[in-house]
């Protein structure tokens, strides 16, 4: 990091608690517009549940649409928080401080936000705890279940891996959150909000132990998440993968292939985030032209990477030369509407952004970096519509089972009440508790360090 | 195991340099023209034996003639192995120096010196060319034969095209790496001034020279990377999958491109637990490298699993005729002593063993792991190679399934010479090369001296690293 900008504890304390004190005054405007588009996405799950999912576009053979698009596209982005928070954590990237809590608030309201569409993708939500193993002696008198379910069907695991995600990232949260809540708590006057913060607190109150804990659990925290970042959506992956009877889903890379692309199109989230925050908060003095540089660069990385994946699962799709499978592939590239939306995707989610991000000025213009990778995810969120729909809608080999799916306006507006809740969900948890870490700044700022050689200053870091 | 608990050995060894206490070059040059004692010569000598050996195996092998593949399985295994350990460990200078980890310093030479086993990898890659069928005996390949259009003898033409760029780029790479060293040593040493003028290129240390170095190194860091995933590519699919009728793995191209990585670590460990012991670069190589060195071990031994078990998924799951043959090949047949023995000292092994801090911080541990790994990888490559070369690729007509699995091969003299012959030629090239190229960088370490320095914290002292762009 080039730019170094010293500042004082108290100066920290009083930039990254502001927006917790008090409002500022776009956030009410901006709640509500976000609530009222959730609340045209419930009124549209309210339809749905009274009429039935005969209101989406799912039909025969296409029977998962836009819900399953928009759940993998949200765990996906859920992959930014353990991406940036736990992986950068462990290598020590000095960058990654202003970022963490974000990212891992992005990867909590994300990982709800893909749990949701689950819940609107089945025709019986209130049958959901069929996919738990507890006997019907735990849940009522429900005879009509009379089945286990099948522990080897990826549906199984699908709750299993992401419950354990959802909590594991909720515990990590809270972890890093304590210190912060604690200053929270001493900042506060008096009122129902001091008594709250100071039982989340948990009696924090900075004693060299409590330090020490406080650096020590992250970690351990961040390695005991990895195993289950990797399997969260490898499992997801496995949901298509274990299948034979759909063309294009049948790939061993898929567990790969899905994993670099959500952490691609989730670091982009943090990145577009990031740049939101910036303009929102203004927290220049905070979130720097190297933050995004950096994270620019490893972007280029795991983009080259994604795109190494998405040219193998290709080549080998064609490589045994089955018709099914060729002929699935010709409707991808060369069928319109298909061919439009792989073109976009392609263009959006790799050429044009990779090819901005080469450039060092654009890696360090937070105007350029929120469009790029506002790009990238419009062409994730394509590549798993592409991955989904076009396979299903040749799943039959009989003539009146042809069709097609386009998403219904019920459809369209879960998909935007999800976005709406994910940024609704981030504002309100600015409100509440920094969204930047004091703590983490400001520990930042004494590890930091300008050696000078020759006639040139360099920022160094302090081993620990 | 010997414990150290003194973790910072190397950065406070560099910072006592940095006051003035030990110039840092004149120590590493006076390690490096140093007489090679006996154990050097013996080894040298040892090496070079069994490489003539092995090029009388490679010799043998050819006059057997080409037809019958199963005679080849080891030596495709052992030329493999080549590619896919020593071939991989210049991987962690590159990227190590990409994320900038000042650790890497006193390693990233030897890393880089591996680059030189290429050539040996070249040798031994040769015939195989002439036992690989050509795309007209209808076998499944990328290329897509099409008489008259798409040459019958594609996957030899890009393949070697792709290894000749990888050998090649990988020599580029070290000699640019030790340019600025080869300068130092034509200023200071006497005798071979000749030699490492012509070798330093004109290197004079300007501003421009080292500018130009830097974006060098880096350009060509990430095309070694890219020939790394491209070569490993064609390993994975014209020579192994294309050659198992219905094996169809997207993954296994990355997984071998892992493998590589893999390898490549653990021979660098046990290299750099060589130099620490025995090569008179204790002032140098302290815990930090093989604590570092061991975490990636670890980390890439997970992606191992991580791999193996998408791969197996995907295949146990869809029990197709075709997958199925496939698993029964390589997994569950007769070979599934060879898989077992791979999982476990690939896998189960490095992971148990280097969870315990009190393995992966030693300078004992990682190198046995290291050295597990490295068994364990022969052993996969021979799992994979081995059993596509002595498949009989008859298809039984009523049920779809290969008419039989063929027993595990047992060596005969030529295989076992080639073997040694190709664990040995990589290992007499470093030999030699070390005696020409430092082993630990001097550029690099001097530059350290810079960057790093111990300053007081509140009532301790800390060290203190610069980060520049």
């Amino acid at each position: 990091m080039q730019e170094h900008q010293q500042l004082s504890d108290s100066e920290i304390t009083e930039d990254l608690t502001a927006p917790v004190i008090r409002s500022a005054r776009w956030f009410w405007s901006f709640v509500g517009s976000l609530g009222f588009i959730m609340l045209v996405g419930i009124s549209g799950y309210i339809y749905e549940l009274y009429s039935g999912l005969g209101v989406t576009g799912v039909q025969r053979p296409v029977y998962w649409g836009a819900y399953i698009t928009n759940f993998v596209f949200w765990i996906g982005i859920s992959h930014a928080g353990i991406m940036v928070s736990a992986i950068l954590r462990l290598t020590q990237a000095e960058w990654k401080r202003p970022i963490t809590r974000a990212a891992e608030v992005l990867t909590l309201f994300s990982l709800i936000a893909a749990l949701s569409n689950i819940l609107f993708h089945v025709g019986r939500p209130w049958r959901i705890y069929w996919i738990t193993p507890l006997p019907p002696i735990f849940i009522g008198f429900d005879f009509a279940r009379g089945i286990w379910p099948n522990v080897r069907s990826p549906f199984v695991w699908d709750p299993v891996a992401v419950g354990t995600y959802l909590l594991s990232t909720i515990l990590f949260v809270y972890t890093c959150l304590i210190p912060d809540i604690a200053l929270v708590r001493d900042k506060v006057k008096s009122g129902p909000a001091k008594i709250v913060y100071s039982i989340l607190a948990l009696g924090f109150r900075g004693t060299p132990r409590q330090w020490k804990v406080q650096a020590t659990a992250p970690i351990l925290l961040s390695a005991l998440v990895l195993p289950i970042f990797v399997s969260v959506h490898s499992i997801v992956s496995w949901d298509f993968a274990v299948s034979i009877a759909v063309e294009g889903w049948h790939s061993t890379i898929f567990a790969p292939y899905f994993i670099i692309g959500a952490i691609h199109s989730g670091v982009s989230g943090v990145v577009t985030l990031m740049a939101g925050l910036l303009w929102l908060y203004k927290l220049d003095k905070y979130i720097k032209p190297d933050h995004f540089d950096a994270i620019g660069r490893l972007l280029v990385v795991v983009a080259t990477i994604w795109f190494f994946a998405l040219f193998l699962e290709w080549i080998y799709a064609l490589y045994p030369l089955e018709d099914p499978e060729i002929a699935l592939r010709n409707m991808q590239v060369s069928q319109p509407p298909w061919s439009y939306l792989f073109i976009v995707f392609l263009l959006t989610g790799f050429f044009i952004p990779v090819s901005a991000w080469l450039f060092k000025s654009v890696r360090r213009n937070p105007m350029w970096m929120f469009f790029t990778t506002i790009l990238v995810n419009i062409g994730m969120w394509l590549e798993r519509f592409l991955i989904i729909v076009p396979g299903l809608s040749r799943r039959t080999e009989l003539s009146f089972n042809w069709g097609s799916y386009a998403p219904s306006l019920v459809e369209i507006g879960l998909v935007a009440f999800t976005f709406a809740f994910v940024i609704c969900g981030i504002i309100v948890f600015a409100r509440i508790f920094p969204l930047i870490p004091p703590f983490d700044i400001k520990e930042g700022m004494r590890f930091r360090h300008v050696i000078k050689i020759g006639k040139k200053n360099i920022s160094a870091v302090v081993r620990e | 195991m010997k414990k150290i608990k003194n973790n910072l050995i190397f950065t406070e060894r560099v910072i006592e340099r940095s006051l003035g206490k030990v110039p840092v070059n004149k120590e590493l040059i006076n390690i490096h023209n140093r007489k090679r004692g006996n154990t050097f010569n013996s080894f040298l000598y040892i090496t070079a034996f069994l490489s003539v050996f092995g090029i009388i195996g490679i010799i043998l092998r050819i006059m057997n003639g080409f037809d019958d593949m199963s005679a080849w399985s080891y030596y495709v295994t052992a030329c493999m192995f080549i590619f896919t350990t020593f071939m991989g460990a210049p991987m962690v200078s590159m990227a190590t120096k990409v994320a900038r980890g000042n650790w890497r310093r006193p390693i990233s030479r030897m890393s880089e010196i591996f680059c030189i086993s290429g050539i040996a990898g070249l040798i031994f890659f040769t015939p195989i060319l002439w036992v690989l069928p050509s795309l007209e005996d209808g076998r499944k390949t990328l290329w897509f034969f099409d008489p008259g259009k798409v040459p019958a003898y594609s996957p030899h033409i890009w393949s070697t095209l792709a290894l000749l760029g990888f050998v090649l780029t990988a020599l580029t790479l070290l000699w640019l790496n030790a340019r600025p060293d080869f300068a130092i040593l034509r200023d200071k040493s006497k005798g071979k001034s000749k030699i490492y003028s012509f070798l330093a290129y004109g290197w004079v240390g300007s501003t421009h020279q080292w500018g130009s170095l830097r974006d060098r190194v880096s350009v060509l860091g990430i095309f070694y990377f890219m020939l790394l995933l491209t070569v490993n590519y064609f390993f994975a699919s014209d020579f192994l999958m294309a050659l198992i009728p219905g094996w169809v793995d997207s993954l296994y191209p990355v997984t071998l491109s892992h493998n590589a990585i893999q390898g490549g670590v653990a021979i660098l460990t046990i290299a750099v637990f060589i130099m620490w012991k025995w090569g008179g670069y204790q002032n140098f190589i302290g815990l930090d490298q093989l604590w570092g060195l061991g975490k990636l071990l670890f980390g890439i031994s997970l992606l191992w699993f991580w791999f193996f078990i998408s791969s197996l998924m995907v295949l146990w799951y869809g029990k197709k005729p075709n997958e199925r043959d496939v698993l029964q090949l390589l997994m569950f047949g007769k070979y599934l002593p060879i898989f077992l023995f791979t999982f476990f000292f690939v896998c189960i092994i490095p992971f148990f063993a280097l969870t315990l801090d009190s393995i992966r911080k030693s300078y004992y541990g990682p190198p046995i792991i290291a050295l597990s790994v490295l068994i364990g990888n022969f052993l996969d490559r021979f799992r994979h190679y081995g059993s596509a070369y002595s498949l009989d690729r008859t298809i039984d007509d009523a049920t779809h399934r290969f008419a039989s699995l063929p027993d595990i091969a047992i060596p005969n003299m030529v295989d076992l010479m080639v073997i040694f012959g190709a664990v040995s030629m990589p290992l007499f090239f470093i030999l030699i090369i070390s005696k020409y190229v430092p082993v630990i960088s001097l550029w690099e370490n001097r530059e350290y001296l810079l960057y790093g320095s111990h300053e007081k914290y509140y009532k301790t002292e800390v060290l203190v690293e610069g980060k520049p762009y």
